[in-house]
This record gives structure tokens, C-alpha cells and sequence, in this order.
């Protein structure tokens, strides 16, 4: 059973745990999202990143 | 409403073919997992599981969503789901074979803290996995340089020994390299090894009862029943919180000191977003994470919102997967809600998470009526490790005391209860005593602990322990001078006090006093000698709604039972007693103006 080390492990950039295995990759306006779920990446789109993620005066 | 994620608005919409067999299912899988834990409770070695009953026992189906779950401690039961997926994806299935058992207690990867053991059985049923058993458990020790881990540590490191997910049992045997490299580290290896197998022995039980209710169901109706399971618990979710009023409710508290960094408090914000049919918990504005034990893992915050949020709902949803789905939780990383490794987070599961189930309260006490007061808000942890007189070996007691809770709309706090991450049960003084080399001397109920209100706050208890040995002791105590709050008008209760008398002395003294360590309430490895008092002072509840509101018969039963006395009844409350104890109630009424008016 090989395993990562936890300061290998990536964090979901929606909820923030560690991802100790299977992390998804997704696409949000251009960039990559790291995610440990569906879920967690319906949330960085609609909750998120509305609120965290965009520059100040907006990206859209 | 942002996104309908279900898509079925009732529980009517799920087209249940047969909901009497599916009721019947639901409860023998919570059978099963009350039975895991009675079998825990008959087999374990330890105080904290035979006692304090300190543990959680779940199932989850082949697709490593939690199914049933036994009335046990809500500490573990929101991290679970998350140590068990991770742990189910880390082994990988395809790796798993009949007589498998695993063994986790990694805090960093989804699990609460490391005395936190898990195990995870996964269950067979003609070679395929059909489902998994678990329980999560408090191991007593753990190793580290803490006796039962709860002190000033500063990293993962010196809180003990760490366990990825890892195979303890294969093809029914015990894997003894891996039991000898657990009992080799920690101070009770008899009692970790008895514990481990009481923890064991119940996944077992489970996957009998699992294949039992398979062979008179079938495998396709058994996976069809686990999915209706879960999605009516969603449905039964989505509805309650869409009947919550939209908006963001923010609320902050504080950790009083972290036992490293003298006189440095540590600020815990969350902010309750009710979108329609979800809510999203953002613990943004968190500080960073301390440099000792109060951070809490993402597991446990996930615990203490999943069991706040239950708090809020109609006690009637079954907690499984499905009633987790609507929740989120944005736990921003390198705060003190969500440790970055290797930082020490023993104390946040059990004497940080209360604090944020009381902070998450305050949010919601702005939109529902449901919420509470602050409670106490400390597992007042002390460990204990000496020699046992009569055995000779050594022990390790980590003991957990009540508190008050807050009070709320319909009634008073509950008094000495242990909070609510942990709903233990309280350790008896004769067990205590009979088991180790000390005598309680004094175990009560401290009147002036609680906050008044209409309905006032829960009582805190004292406990004043004599040593017949000389012993070690650790602390992790929180609240010695952060007072737990009031709602709508209620006032705070009062504060915990940890104090120490030696033998020959008259004068009780902190820690911080007598010892010199950074924190009243947070320290490691005290040696106290025989004769040697040690005073636990518990904080209770803050009270709900105004003093002067609270029924005058219930004043006059509180100076009755000696809870309050009648110069309380009177300046605090408004209640005017005559000698007799009998209320004036032309007086009463007179006082009551005169407060009401002042109030405002």
C-alpha cells in the first residue's frame, strides 16, 4: 500500500482538507482546481470563488 | 436557492417501493451498530471505554458512505466520514480480502485526533466487499511525551504515535508486527491491546449481522435499501434547512491560551451561509493555526458542524451520509481549524471543539430559536499516569468531567455533563478509586458556576482528588478566565479553576503558581506526591432570555434545592422570598419593574 506523505498531499482548494489520494483536477475559467469532490467544486463555483477567488473590481 | 443537487423535493418523489421494509432495515443497521458498541463496552480494558464510553460505531456500504450510525459520540461521527473514505481510497478495495482489518488514527488525513484510533472492517459476502464496519475510539495512551496525550505539546510528534491507514488483521489473524510496534509505544500496552481488540472484535460482530441481513435480502436489494436510506435522510435534510431563512449569520469565540505562548488568545469566526436547500459553514477569518494542542484537524471541524447543524433540525432525520450531503465547509488550511502538518491539534478535538460548537450556536441563534447559550466548553481533560499500588504495573487515566450547558428557549442547561462533542458518560468516583490510587474527597455541583437567565445555565461540578501515590498529572482545561456567554439577555456563567494543594500545605494554587508553566489550564507532566489535593473547578452554561424573566417558582426551587441563595433570588433574579421561602409576590413584582426598567 504505498502511501504519500502528508506534506505531499495536495489540499482542496474548496473545503481544505488534505487529499490523501484520488484528487480531482477541474477546470475553472482557464485554471486548474484541485478538489476532493463534485461537490467541493460545485461549492468553489458557486461560493468560493465568487466570494475568495476573484480579483479585486472581478474577472468576468 | 443556488443548485437543487437532489432534485427530488419529498420524500414521496423517491417512489419507495416498499418504505416498511426500508424502516426495518434502517433500524437492524442501527441495531447493528448499538450492538457494536455494547460488545466495545463488555470487552474493552480502559476507563474511557468501559466508563466514559468514549467511542463511535458506524456502518457504510460498498461505496464508503456511512449507512447507520449508533447514538454514540458526535466528536467522531462527522470525521468519520471522512477517515473512512479516505482510508477505503488509500488501501484501495481491489487490496482488501476476507479477514482484513484496518487501522487509522492519522488526524491529517480526515481523521479527529490521534488517540482517536479507527478500525475498518471491510465486509464480505461471496468474495465481494458489500459493506464496511468501523468504530472510531479513544485510545487512553498513545505514546508521546504526554501521558494520555493532553498537555502542552507543540507537534504531531510528541503527541504520539501516528498510523496511515495500515492492515492490523489479515485473513483473520493479527498482524503482531504492527501490534508489537503499538504496544512498544505506548506506557499501557496490555490495555491498548485490549482496547485494539474490543474495537476489533465489533467489526466482526458487524459483518456477521451484515451477511445475516444480506442472505434474507439479497445483495441487489440490500445496495437498493442502503441507497434509499441515504437519499431520504437528504430529502428530510434539504427540507428542514430550506425552512431556515436565507443569509450569512457570523459569530466569533475565543481559545483563551494554547499552553505554549503565555497570555495569547486564539479567535475561532464562522460565518453560516443557509442557500436554499444547503448551508455552507466558512471558517474564513480564523486565526492561524497556535503552537500547541488547541488546532483542530478538518475532522474535527467537520464534526463540530455536522453535530451543530443536527442540533438545529428536527431530531427525527437518521444521520447518515445522505443527511451530509447539503453541508459544506470551507476550513481554510494553516488556521486553528485545519492544522497544517505536523502541528499539534490533540486538544482541538476535545477541548476545541465545544468552543466551536458554541460559536456556530451563536450564528445560528440569529436566525432560529433552537440555539443555546454557551456551554462550559471544556472536557476539563486531566491525565493521570503513576503505578498501581496494588498491580505494581502503571496506568494511565485520562478523565473527563461535566460541565454546564447553555440554556435555551424551552429549558435550563443541563448541569455536570460532559460536553456535547463527547456525550461520555461520566468515570464514578468508586470505579475511579477502585481502579486507581486516589480518593475523591469531594464531587458537587458549584452554585455560583452558572449564568442566570430565564432559563439559566447548567451547573459546573468540583472535584477535589487526594493522592495515595505519587503520580503524574496533564491538563487540558479551557475557560479559566473566558467566561462561557449568555443569549438574548442571559448572562455569562462562571469560569474552570485548576488548582493544587501539596500535603502539609494550606493554600490552593495554580499551576502557573506553584509548578511554573505557561497556562493555568494547559501543562504536561506535574509530578504530585502522596497527600497531594487537586481541586477541578468546571465552568457552567450561560444563561437564556433576562434573569428577572425567569418563573418566580423556579427561583424559589433553586433556593430550595441550595442551588442559589435567597440574596440571589432576590438582586439577580427579582424573586422576593419571605423566611419561610415562600415568594411575595406583591414585592416580586415591584423588583421585576424596577429591573425591567432599568434593563431598558
Amino acid at each position: 500500500m504505498p502511501q504519500r506523505e502528508v506534506d505531499e498531499m495536495p489540499r482542496c482548494q474548496s473545503c481544505g482538507i488534505l487529499i490523501p489520494v484520488q484528487e480531482m483536477v477541474k477546470e475553472h475559467k482557464g485554471k486548474p482546481v484541485i478538489v476532493c469532490s463534485d461537490k467541493c467544486f460545485r461549492i468553489y463555483q458557486t461560493y468560493w470563488y465568487p466570494r475568495y477567488g476573484q480579483p479585486a473590481g472581478g474577472d468576468s | 436557492m443556488v443548485q437543487d443537487t437532489s432534485a427530488k423535493r419529498s420524500v414521496a418523489d423517491l417512489n419507495i417501493d416498499d418504505p416498511v421494509q426500508l424502516e426495518v432495515t434502517r433500524n437492524y443497521l442501527i441495531g447493528t451498530c448499538e450492538e457494536m458498541g455494547a460488545a466495545m463496552l463488555r470487552t474493552s480494558y480502559s476507563t474511557m471505554f468501559n466508563e466514559a464510553r468514549d467511542f463511535s460505531c458506524v456502518v457504510f456500504d460498498a461505496a464508503g458512505q456511512m449507512i447507520a450510525q449508533g447514538d454514540f459520540c458526535p466528536a467522531h461521527i462527522g470525521a468519520i466520514v471522512h477517515t473512512v473514505e479516505w482510508a477505503i481510497k488509500e488501501v484501495g478495495p481491489e487490496n482488501m480480502h476476507p479477514g482484513d482489518v484496518i487501522l487509522h488514527n492519522d488526524p491529517y488525513r480526515g481523521g479527529c485526533h490521534m488517540p482517536e484510533f479507527m478500525t475498518l472492517k471491510p465486509c464480505f459476502y461471496k468474495d465481494e466487499v458489500v459493506a464496511y464496519a468501523a468504530n472510531i475510539a479513544h485510545m487512553t495512551d498513545i505514546g508521546g511525551m504526554v501521558p494520555a496525550a493532553f498537555g502542552d505539546t507543540r507537534n504531531i510528534f510528541q503527541e504520539g504515535l501516528r498510523l496511515p491507514p495500515i492492515k492490523i488483521y489479515k485473513n483473520d489473524e493479527p498482524v503482531e508486527d504492527i501490534f508489537a510496534i503499538i504496544t512498544s509505544n505506548v506506557r499501557t500496552p496490555k490495555v491498548s491491546r485490549g482496547d485494539l481488540m474490543a474495537m476489533v472484535g465489533s467489526t466482526y460482530l458487524a459483518e456477521r449481522r451484515i451477511v445475516d441481513l444480506i442472505d434474507r435480502l439479497g445483495i441487489d436489494r440490500f445496495d437498493l435499501l442502503s441507497e434509499q436510506i441515504k437519499d431520504v435522510s437528504e430529502v428530510m435534510m434539504r427540507q428542514a434547512i430550506a425552512r431556515m431563512p436565507d443569509g450569512a449569520y457570523a459569530a466569533e469565540g475565543i481559545i483563551e491560551d494554547d499552553g505554549v505562548l503565555p497570555d495569547t488568545s486564539y479567535r475561532f469566526a464562522a460565518e453560516v451561509n443557509v442557500r436554499g436547500d444547503e448551508i455552507v459553514v466558512d471558517y474564513t477569518g480564523s486565526d492561524p493555526q497556535s503552537a500547541g494542542a488547541i488546532n483542530q484537524s478538518f475532522g474535527t471541524t467537520a464534526s463540530a458542524t455536522y453535530a451543530t447543524i443536527f442540533h438545529m433540525i428536527p431530531d427525527d432525520i437518521p444521520w447518515n451520509h445522505g443527511a451530509y450531503r447539503p453541508i459544506a465547509i470551507v476550513a481554510p488550511p494553516g488556521t486553528v481549524v485545519n492544522v497544517n502538518y505536523p502541528g499539534s491539534c490533540v486538544g482541538g478535538n476535545s477541548d476545541t471543539y465545544p468552543n466551536t460548537m458554541d460559536v456556530l450556536f451563536a450564528a445560528f441563534s440569529q436566525m432560529s430559536d433552537r440555539s443555546q447559550a454557551c456551554d462550559g466548553g471544556t472536557s476539563g481533560l486531566l491525565g493521570i499516569y503513576g503505578t498501581n499500588i496494588d498491580t505494581g504495573e502503571p496506568f494511565v487515566l485520562l478523565h473527563i468531567e461535566g460541565m454546564g450547558c447553555g440554556g435555551r428557549i424551552d429549558a435550563d442547561g443541563n448541569d455536570a455533563m460532559v460536553t456535547k462533542n463527547g456525550n461520555c458518560l461520566n468515570s464514578p468516583c468508586e470505579v475511579i478509586e477502585v481502579r486507581y490510587p486516589v480518593r475523591i474527597e469531594e464531587y458537587s455541583v458549584i452554585p455560583e458556576s452558572t449564568g442566570p437567565g430565564a432559563h439559566r445555565g447548567g451547573f459546573g461540578v468540583r472535584r477535589i482528588w487526594r493522592c495515595l501515590a505519587p503520580i503524574t498529572i496533564s491538563a487540558h482545561v479551557n475557560r479559566t478566565w473566558f467566561r462561557p456567554w449568555g443569549l438574548k439577555g442571559g448572562e455569562p456563567a462562571g469560569n474552570a479553576a485548576l488548582l493544587f494543594k501539596t500535603a502539609g500545605s494550606d493554600r490552593w494554587l495554580s499551576a502557573k503558581d506553584l509548578y511554573d508553566r505557561i497556562s493555568a489550564g494547559k501543562f504536561s507532566n506535574v509530578e504530585l506526591d502522596e497527600g497531594d489535593l487537586i481541586m477541578l473547578c468546571t465552568p457552567g452554561g450561560g444563561g437564556y432570555g433576562a434573569p428577572h424573566e425567569r418563573q418566580p417558582e423556579l427561583v424559589r426551587q433553586d433556593v430550595a434545592d441550595e442551588l442559589i441563595d435567597a440574596q440571589a433570588a432576590e438582586q439577580t433574579y427579582g424573586v422576593v422570598l419571605d423566611g419561610a421561602g415562600v415568594i411575595d409576590a406583591d414585592a416580586t413584582r415591584l423588583k421585576r419593574e424596577e429591573m425591567s426598567h432599568a434593563a431598558t
